[in-house]
């Protein structure tokens, strides 16, 4: 049973993925919060709607319906053999290894800079700058969230997130402060105070524990890697709406150059989404600046494309053993 | 909600380009191992007997012994789903010198209640797997029966078949109930020697 689940997860994962992106790109959504809806929706097949299935039909994994009625078996492979392996057992496997591979690519270095940035932000506090606490609290009103602790690392290194999933901080350094212009450094607060306000930190926590839980799920991984991303989008846009575009466009790229020139940087939880951001590919991070000026429309009929998703991919899934 | 016919076009098109490919492909990735060594759709191979009966839940007939040169365990152990099911053993002769030997035997819903339809049949009609008590075509090939008979032999009746199979092929099926379990012995060959064959297997292995 183990085994049978194990593999459902894994082939569910990806036919939820792949049948989420292939709509994202027919239907053209190109705004974040929809994607994100559309990811999540995909994200929650291996983890609720499968149990779901092994529970309430256990039949599913009985050989006559498995033979008979499955759009697709994957143990059909198991009788293909390729180099003495079955099929099936060597396709599962490279997806069990890639997924694991995927979750160490991000959790090896997340506990490394976690381990390096606690002794060194134990030490290196500073007091806030005049001025620094009612601008944030400004912005934060602005936003439409009550104002964060703010703290200040006394280092030359570019850090600036948000961390504490229920009191939420806003931690920047030095030299964040000297590197950015007032235009700049007021669209990266808001965009940090967008993911207080969508509380980001709590859901980039799910997100590794949903990745912890099935860190062999390649699609899973891939799918969490497309949530924070698009939970990224979701900040810009906020900040483009609430601060300036130019200015974010150009905070971006100096932290984004900083940061390549003095990493690592501290280390906290939150920054989980930061780690991916800087991880972006260049041709990626021109994406994202692209988009942060391009006009995004809300997504028409979005509830009508959701539960139509839903409810195709809930039966697609049903048949697939 | 969507009204006009318009927007349903603009939802639901670019959906079906979705949803039919990925149905398709899902389809083709299901029907594709059979042409690449694998199982035909409504089979299922096995490692082991005991793989078999634990997925099925029930404990198969087997024989009480198996005339040289062919020996226990099966080489081959397939199901083909159905009411009833079908398991083919094929046993293959020690050194793969000399033929090999199929038993097939119902799993499932062929009990007492199922009639046995002991009947002669006349030389030129054609077998169909679903015609009833048939092995299913996709686990053992349907060929042209050429002659049947019902026997009594050790005690119980039995049915003797000579079929031609398409690539040619003479062979010649014994079939006989073992409690609820319909039995079937296929071998190439001489007639004379599957009775023989069968004797030694009749009854319940321990």
């Amino acid at each position: 049973m183990g085994e049978v689940a194990v593999r459902q997860a894994i082939l569910h994962g990806v036919i939820a993925a792949g049948f989420v992106e292939a709509l994202l790109r027919v239907w053209r959504i190109r705004r974040a919060e929809s994607r994100l809806a559309f990811w999540v929706l995909a994200l929650a097949f291996p983890f609720l709607v499968l149990p779901v299935f092994l529970v309430a039909a256990p039949f599913r994994t009985d050989d006559a319906f498995m033979a008979g009625s499955a759009l697709f078996s994957s143990n059909r492979w198991n009788a293909v053999r390729l180099a003495r392996l079955s099929v099936d057992t060597l396709v599962f496997g490279i997806l069990a290894l890639s997924g694991t591979l995927l979750f160490l690519r991000d959790l090896v270095p997340f506990l490394i800079q976690a381990a390096r940035g606690h002794r060194e932000e134990a030490s290196v506090h500073a007091a806030p700058s005049d001025g620094l606490v009612p601008r944030v609290a400004e912005l934060a009103c602005r936003a439409g969230i009550r104002t964060p602790a703010v703290t200040v690392l006394r280092t030359d290194a570019s850090v600036l997130f948000v961390r504490g999933l229920l009191r939420p901080t806003l931690v920047l350094s030095n030299g964040v402060l000297t590197q950015l212009s007032d235009g700049e450094l007021q669209a990266a607060i808001v965009h940090e105070l967008a993911h207080v306000r969508f509380r980001d930190p709590l859901a980039g926590w799910l997100l590794m524990a949903a990745r912890l839980v099935m860190f062999w799920n390649p699609a899973v991984q891939l799918m969490s890697r497309a949530i924070v991303q698009e939970m990224e989008h979701r900040a810009d846009r906020m900040a483009v709406r609430l601060a300036d575009a130019p200015g974010l466009v150009t905070a971006f790229r100096t932290l984004t150059s900083a940061r390549s020139a003095d990493r690592p940087s501290v280390g906290e939880p939150r920054r989980t989404l930061n780690v991916f951001a800087e991880r972006l590919h260049h041709a990626q991070m021109s994406a994202r600046l692209a988009l942060l000026t391009e006009r995004q429309s809300a997504l028409r009929f979005a509830r009508t494309r959701m539960v139509l998703v839903a409810a195709t991919l809930g039966v697609l899934l049903f048949f697939v053993v | 909600m969507i009204r006009t016919r318009e927007n349903v076009i603009t939802v639901a098109r670019p959906f079906a380009l979705v949803v039919v490919p990925t149905v398709l492909v899902l389809g083709v990735l299901n029907a594709l191992p059979q042409f690449l060594g694998g199982e035909p759709l409504g089979v299922i191979r096995y490692n082991a007997v005991e793989d078999l009966e634990a997925r099925q839940r029930t404990a198969l007939w087997r024989p009480s012994g198996l005339p040289a040169p062919w020996a226990w365990p099966p080489s081959r152990i397939r199901l083909a789903v159905g009411e009833p099911g079908w398991v083919e053993f094929l046993f293959e002769p020690a050194g793969h010198q000399g033929e090999a030997l199929v038993v097939c035997q119902t799993v499932g819903s062929a009990g007492p209640g199922t009639p046995t339809r002991l009947q002669r049949w006349g030389p030129g009609l054609r077998t169909h797997a679903a015609s009833e008590g048939d092995v299913p075509a996709v686990l053992l090939p349907a060929g042209e029966l050429l002659q049947a008979s019902d026997i009594l032999f050790d005690g119980r009746v039995v049915r003797m078949r000579r079929l031609l199979l398409d690539d040619g092929v003479i062979v010649h099926e014994l079939w006989w109930r073992e409690a609820t379990t319909r039995v079937m012995l296929r071998l190439r060959g001489s007639a004379d020697r599957v009775p023989q064959i069968a004797r030694r297997m009749f009854g319940n292995r321990p």
